[in-house]
């Protein structure tokens, strides 16, 4: 019942924020998708932070840290690492470039960039192919998570896409980004009650002080790099997802909004405090739980670490555990609602606007965000046990992206014209991932090998190759034309 | 721009390397003190490098 109530708390502050932030004015697809460029520093680096970490954050890395040790810590730690330094480095140029150029969508981007119509239409479909598994997990991560708290499987899937829909649909960007700085206010400060909960009441309830916790997990070894992360597996895990800020266009869109360089900077700032943050306080949880276990408090759930949070909660108060449920629910939420109104950018305007023009392109938005909404929902009551698993594989297919983008970002006048070896680059590498999720199944491609090296590696390193060639060979053709 | 990008990847590779042989029989805090130390850092490198003007990261 508590829980009931904290969640239509939610739902109705989140409403009304969404309602309110209509006042900022849709004129067009520019207002509705990228905030007409116009986001204070704080709400770009919220809607970026909450748009970015997902309910992976406080169910999976808990169990992962848990399960597997403080080699969890760094995988999430070399993400947000490398984070930091791409946006650093490139966001500040992009930002500039976006300005001038009026980018919408980072689809369109690369297709500006490239100097080629068909790779950002291409693109867009790689986005597709990639992020609907990833919505779709978040949706059936929200009916889990109601499951396990008693609420129903279906209720979860519906609740989450109700309010998906509603606040995308009220102000586009301008609800979202609204919303996600409420959502990632709640995620923070819910994650430090939950862990101070831990530390000064659960693990002094079981006779040790939290150092004598730690302690424990040490001496069981999983505060090293334990069996499972042999050098081979934190590859697989860590590549995909270094280059996250530059792969997924989610987040790539959100560096065009901030208002001015000093909003941009804050961004970055507090983006990078939030994560440092949440993080640290995710992974720390996830010791303490271990010690826990070790002390008898919690059963075992090394094969089951998806349920340590929620088994966690079921000690925790009720309002307690009801407003940690609800930040789980916000994390998947916020992710979802801005994968969904970037897919949807990337429909109405790679797509439709350039075989139809761009008159009606808000109104094919609209549609297209139902659509998008409908068809996640429809596959996350189904739960297609290929769809969802491939939501692991989304950063490899993304991957080679990677390579594109930076070579875009970095030097747009050796990019130009050459859509063509772009798009080579891209089917291929993209077809290797798509075939090796349909022969291994996602999850094993996911981590398998050859010669040492995880997939993701070596799509990295071919679509690197193939640009650099591809980019030679004709430079060599043009200035033998003369 | 130079010192940024160096010492950028130096920090991430030794995030991959030391972990994996010199701290490879690390078993208390250090490993998760050392990945903290290094973000913290690269944090610390790009808000100055953050405060330069666009066009002027030399």
């Amino acid at each position: 019942m508590i829980v009931l109530i904290v969640l239509l708390v939610y739902f109705i502050i989140g409403t009304l924020i969404a309602y309110y932030s209509r006042k900022m004015g849709i004129k067009d697809s520019f207002d509705y998708y990228v905030g007409g460029y116009r986001l204070s520093g704080f709400l770009s680096a919220m809607t970026y932070a909450a748009t970015t970490y997902s309910a992976f954050m406080m169910i999976g890395l808990v169990g992962f840290v848990y399960a597997t040790g403080i080699g969890a810590f760094g995988f999430e730690n070399l993400y947000l690492m490398a984070t930091i330094v791409l946006l650093t480095f490139f966001a500040p140029k992009v930002w500039k470039i976006a300005r001038e150029r009026k980018w919408i969508s980072p689809a369109e981007m690369l297709g500006d960039l490239y100097g080629s119509r068909i790779l950002s239409m291409i693109v867009s479909i790689v986005y597709l192919v990639a992020l609907m598994p990833y919505a779709t997990a978040q949706l059936v991560g929200l009916g889990n998570l109601f499951s396990g708290m008693g609420l129903g499987y279906e209720l979860g899937v519906l609740f989450g896409a109700i309010i998906v829909f509603l606040w995308t649909y009220i102000a586009g960007l301008w609800s979202i980004a609204t919303t996600d700085a409420f959502q990632g206010l709640w995620m923070i400060a819910s994650a430090i009650i939950f862990l101070l909960w831990v530390i000064l009441f659960l693990t002094p309830s079981a006779g040790i002080t939290p150092s004598q916790a730690i302690g424990l997990v040490g001496d069981k070894g999983l505060l090293g790099i334990t069996s499972f992360w042999s050098f081979p597996v934190f590859l697989a895990y860590t590549v995909p997802w270094i280059f996250f800020a530059v792969t997924n266009p989610q987040v790539v869109q959100r560096i065009y909004m901030p208002r001015d360089i000093k909003a941009l900077r804050r961004m970055i700032t507090y983006f990078a405090i939030f994560g440092l943050f949440y993080t640290v306080i995710v992974t720390i949880i996830g010791i303490y739980a271990r010690a826990l276990t070790f002390l008898g408090l919690l059963p075992d759930l090394t094969s089951k670490r998806d349920m340590v949070t929620p088994t966690l909660l079921s000690l925790v108060h009720p309002v307690l555990a009801a407003i940690v449920f609800t930040s789980i629910v916000a994390a998947a939420i916020s992710t979802l609602d801005s994968i969904i109104l970037t897919i949807s950018s990337s429909i109405s305007r790679d797509f439709y606007g350039k075989i139809k023009g761009y008159g009606r392109e808000l109104y094919v938005g609209y549609i297209t965000i139902i659509a998008l909404v409908l068809v996640v929902t429809i596959m996350a009551l189904h739960k297609p046990g290929f769809v969802v698993e491939l939501s692991v594989l989304s950063s490899v297919i993304l991957l080679p992206l990677a390579p594109i983008t930076i070579l875009a970002w970095s030097k747009p006048e050796l990019a130009r014209n050459m859509g063509d070896v772009a798009i080579l680059t891209l089917l291929v590498n993209v077809s290797i991932g798509i075939y090796a999720a349909l022969v291994l199944g996602p999850k094993k491609a996911f981590i398998e090998t050859i010669m040492n090296a995880p997939l993701s590696l070596w799509i990295l390193l071919l679509s690197t190759i193939m640009l650099a060639i591809g980019i030679y060979v004709k430079r060599k053709i043009a200035l033998k034309q003369g | 721009m130079k010192f940024y990008v160096l010492t950028s990847i130096v920090l991430i590779v030794l995030a991959y390397a030391l972990p994996y042989t010199i701290l490879s029989d690390a078993n208390g805090p250090e490993l998760f003190l050392y990945w903290l130390t290094l973000t913290m850092l690269q944090f610390i490198i790009s808000l100055k490098y953050l405060k330069k003007p666009i066009g002027e990261e030399k």
